[in-house]
């Protein structure tokens, strides 16, 4: 690993733990059940695969719908071990102030279970890899209070965050080869909000961010191969795109259009090179096996009770409808570029539209620069990057649910577009002033978020 | 050591000045009490110069300088201001600051009364009641109230008035600890008495009775209170109002229009209650905002109670982390900024 790489981890070691020190317990969104899935892990259960139990409305009369959701997952958890971790949970939620920062909690000090802050709400009916790994780590270094698993839970996401911003970077070294535009991208990943609360908080999406920023590195490897050595390698280039999009899906949906499309380059350079009837061969057998991989996904999907997935066309429809509205692309917009307190609150206003215009420039920019061939620009590492951004807002569209995070599996493309449209669009010697420019505004825009943001709403705006 | 200078002082600036600028920004705007909950489904009635709604704080800090009230108002809104009036340790004692505003007929509308600061207003009871303004005995605006716990069962606001006695509702219930019900009346005279029964439905068990009287109430909601009921999650409830006197229920469907609440909220222990005429309610708050005027040491001093130690390492790691992002942003201005070597693509 080079001086520049460990200088931008370093870096982003500090960064993480800022963040780290300042969110408030409990103030990701949807902590509590993040945790309490991956306690029954850390208490040696295992998530079931299939679909678990059916659930009568005579269960329903017995116990609330959170903790029979959480008994479907873990067909042999007792039900007083639910009542009690969420019980837990609970606890320390009020001995934290949770209800003193979501203004959308119904305020109850004496709430029993998770039905009573969101009701049919659930973590267990997401995939379970996060989770394994989460509760793994909590049995080991977690403790048995929530508090401190709370806390080794985010520690684990700290290190996650540190993975990704290396896999930027190593993005960043394929799609540039001037080092200032290398390091942008690092940055970009390190330094946006969406990202330095990912390293705080017990969230699924920082590993799926981890998998996706993999995929990414790996799709600019395959397009690296592709010029400088052909048919070297490919086919085991496929293999491992397709175990890490497996990976990738089976921690969060979310991931699916980077790790299809990266399976896309990966099939079009395996057989790319190839004449004739191998070409054939290849290309129906590749296409057969992705087919049933995709399909064999959404019929485990459909097992896991997974809200991803709608159940019927007008669910679909209604989705889209809303996915598309503008309210939708507004709120969307909001939480990426970062609400507060379980989105209960705002930054500054002016923040969200200066960031758009600013992200609008750089990505218009980026695009057009692709029609012009640049020395120290890999574009086709830039277009892949372009691709799956563009993919990932229509899948979030698709889903029709505005959550800023499910942005994220797209976060280390987004930091190469912003650079294409940025830095990189100059030739190295005369990168400078757009290179400082670009570092200063994203220390202010993640400046305004910290202090204006979370230490402001987490600790001095508190719901009487 | 040009670059140094320049590293240092924006090192300072970033680091330091900027977390102090844009929290600056934000003290103009820090109340000192506040009540965020939404929604908001239960409201106060018309304000009545007979029995006027209020509410009851203890003040932490000098300087209580204003103080904004949360509202909804009918369509078209032409009754002129509204008065505040703030009274200090005790419900009785004299009025030291009298002020008006006059409110729109926006929805959700936050209420300001702004006045000459209270200069020692520190660890003192404030009592506050909202009445018309002038000569008017009604106004047609109506306070929002947060009774402490959480929303169930809903129905809405109805637009039929009972006729009888005697009204009824049946209710499904999806939380526990049932703990109140809020029913929407279009008035009830100041000697009116109401009875409301919970029974649970099917056996017809009398669960809970509470009796209310003396409660002058136009167009809004009474609240009744009750020991909790602990095994009301997935249960159904009969409940059954009787009203002696001038009190007339609103109607939904032919049903009681009421919202029921469950489990009991610890709200922020300045919070003393709603007034209404001369009762005080510990189970509900008027919906509002106290101000005591701000400075930044106050806020800072605030931070650091509040966040301890971590405040000061996040503040020397925020440094640090500029002070990083900064060496390599101003690099030496060669292509490279910190002369990177065997950084081929991998």
């Amino acid at each position: 690993m080079n001086r520049t790489a460990l200088a931008l981890l370093a870096i982003a070691l500090v960064h993480g733990l800022v963040h780290t020190l300042l969110f408030a317990p409990w103030m990701g969104e949807d902590e509590p059940w993040h945790l309490e899935y991956a306690s029954y892990v850390a208490d040696g259960e295992l998530p079931g695969l299939g679909r678990g139990l059916e659930l009568t409305p005579d269960d329903l009369a017995h116990h609330s719908y959170s903790q029979l959701l959480a008994k479907r997952r873990f067909p042999e958890l007792p039900y007083d071990t639910i009542e009690r971790t969420q019980e837990a949970i609970l606890r320390s939620m009020e001995a934290q102030g949770f209800w003193r920062r979501v203004d959308w909690a119904p305020p109850n000090s004496a709430a029993r279970s998770f039905d009573q802050i969101e009701p049919a709400y659930t973590a267990t009916n997401q995939p379970q890899l996060y989770y394994v790994v989460l509760g793994t780590w909590l049995r080991v270094f977690g403790g048995d209070t929530p508090e401190g698993r709370l806390a080794a839970g985010r520690a684990l996401s700290l290190i996650l965050y540190l993975v990704t911003v290396g896999l930027a970077w190593l993005l960043g070294c394929a799609a540039f080869d001037d080092p200032r535009s290398r390091i942008t991208v690092a940055l970009v990943a390190m330094l946006l909000p969406v990202h330095g609360r990912h390293a705080a908080i017990v969230n699924n999406d920082v590993l799926a961010t981890v998998f996706a920023a993999l995929l990414l590195v790996l799709g600019a490897r395959v397009l690296q191969q592709v010029e400088l050595r052909p048919n070297a390698g490919r086919l085991r280039m496929l293999a491992i795109v397709v175990a890490a999009s497996a990976l990738a899906v089976l921690t969060k949906m979310t991931t699916a259009g980077v790790g299809i499309l990266v399976g896309m380059v990966a099939l079009v350079a395996l057989v790319q090179g190839r004449s004739g009837k191998s070409r054939l061969q290849i290309s129906v057998l590749a296409s057969l096996a992705g087919l049933a991989l995709v399909v064999g996904a959404v019929l485990f999907w459909n097992q896991q009770h997974n809200p991803a997935l709608p159940r019927s066309i007008a669910t679909y429809v209604e989705r889209v409808d809303e996915g598309f509205s503008f309210a939708s692309v507004y709120k969307l917009w909001g939480r990426f570029v970062g609400r507060l307190n379980w989105n209960s609150r705002s930054l500054p206003e002016l923040t969200y539209g200066a960031v758009a215009i600013g992200f609008a420039i750089a990505a218009t920019i980026a695009t057009v620069q692709l029609f012009r061939p640049r020395e120290h620009v890999r574009r086709s590492v830039v277009l892949l990057c372009l691709a799956v951004v563009v993919a990932q807002f229509a899948l979030v569209f698709l889903r029709g649910v505005p959550e800023g995070r499910y942005l994220t599996p797209a976060l280390p493309a987004i930091a190469v577009l912003v650079t294409a449209g940025t830095v990189a669009r100059w030739k190295p010697a005369h990168q400078r002033f757009e290179f400082a420019s670009v570092a200063l505004l994203l220390l202010i825009f993640d400046g305004i978020y910290l202090w204006r943001g979370v230490a402001f709403h987490h600790y001095l705006f508190w719901n009487g | 050591m040009k670059r140094a200078l320049v590293i240092f002082l924006g090192t300072l600036t970033l680091g330091l000045v900027l977390p102090l600028f844009v929290l600056q920004r934000g003290v103009s705007e820090r109340p000192e009490l506040a009540i965020r909950s939404r929604p908001l489904h239960v409201h106060a009635g018309q304000l009545l110069r007979a029995a006027p709604v209020g509410q009851v704080f203890r003040c932490t800090h000098d300087g209580l300088a204003r103080i904004d009230v949360r509202a909804v108002a009918p369509r078209k809104l032409d009754a002129g201001p509204v008065e505040l009036s703030i009274r200090l340790d005790a419900a009785d004692a004299e009025v030291v600051r009298r002020v008006e505003a006059l409110p729109s007929d926006a929805t959700g509308q936050w209420l300001e009364f702004r006045f000459e600061p209270i200069a020692a207003s520190a660890d003192r009871e404030v009592f506050v009641q909202l009445t018309p303004a002038g000569d008017l005995e009604q106004h047609p605006l109506r306070p929002w109230m947060r009774p402490r716990g959480q929303i169930g069962s809903t129905r809405p606001w109805g637009r039929a008035l009972a006729h009888d006695p005697l009204n009824t509702l049946t209710l499904s219930v999806e939380q526990p600890d049932l703990t109140g019900v809020a029913v929407a009346m279009q008035r009830v005279a100041p000697e009116a008495r109401m009875v409301l029964d919970v029974h649970s439905e099917g056996t017809g068990d009398e669960l809970r009775r509470v009796a209310v009287t003396g409660r002058a109430v136009s167009e809004g909601y009474v609240y009744f209170a009750f020991d909790p009921i602990p095994g009301s999650y997935a249960r159904s409830f009969d409940l059954a109002l009787y009203v002696e006197g001038d009190a007339v229920p609103r109607l939904s469907t032919g049903e009681l229009s009421a919202i029921t609440y469950h489990g009991r909220h610890r709200p922020d222990e300045a919070l003393g209650g709603m007034t209404r005429g001369g009762e005080r309610f510990d189970d509900r708050d008027l919906v509002l905002r106290v101000w005591t005027g701000a400075d930044l040491g106050g806020t800072l001093a605030r931070l650091q109670a509040r966040l301890g130690g971590r405040l000061r390492w996040a503040v020397l790691l925020w440094l640090a982390c500029v002070a990083g992002v900064l060496s390599l942003a101003l690099g030496p201005r060669s292509a490279d900024p910190l002369a990177v070597e065997g950084s081929e693509p991998t």
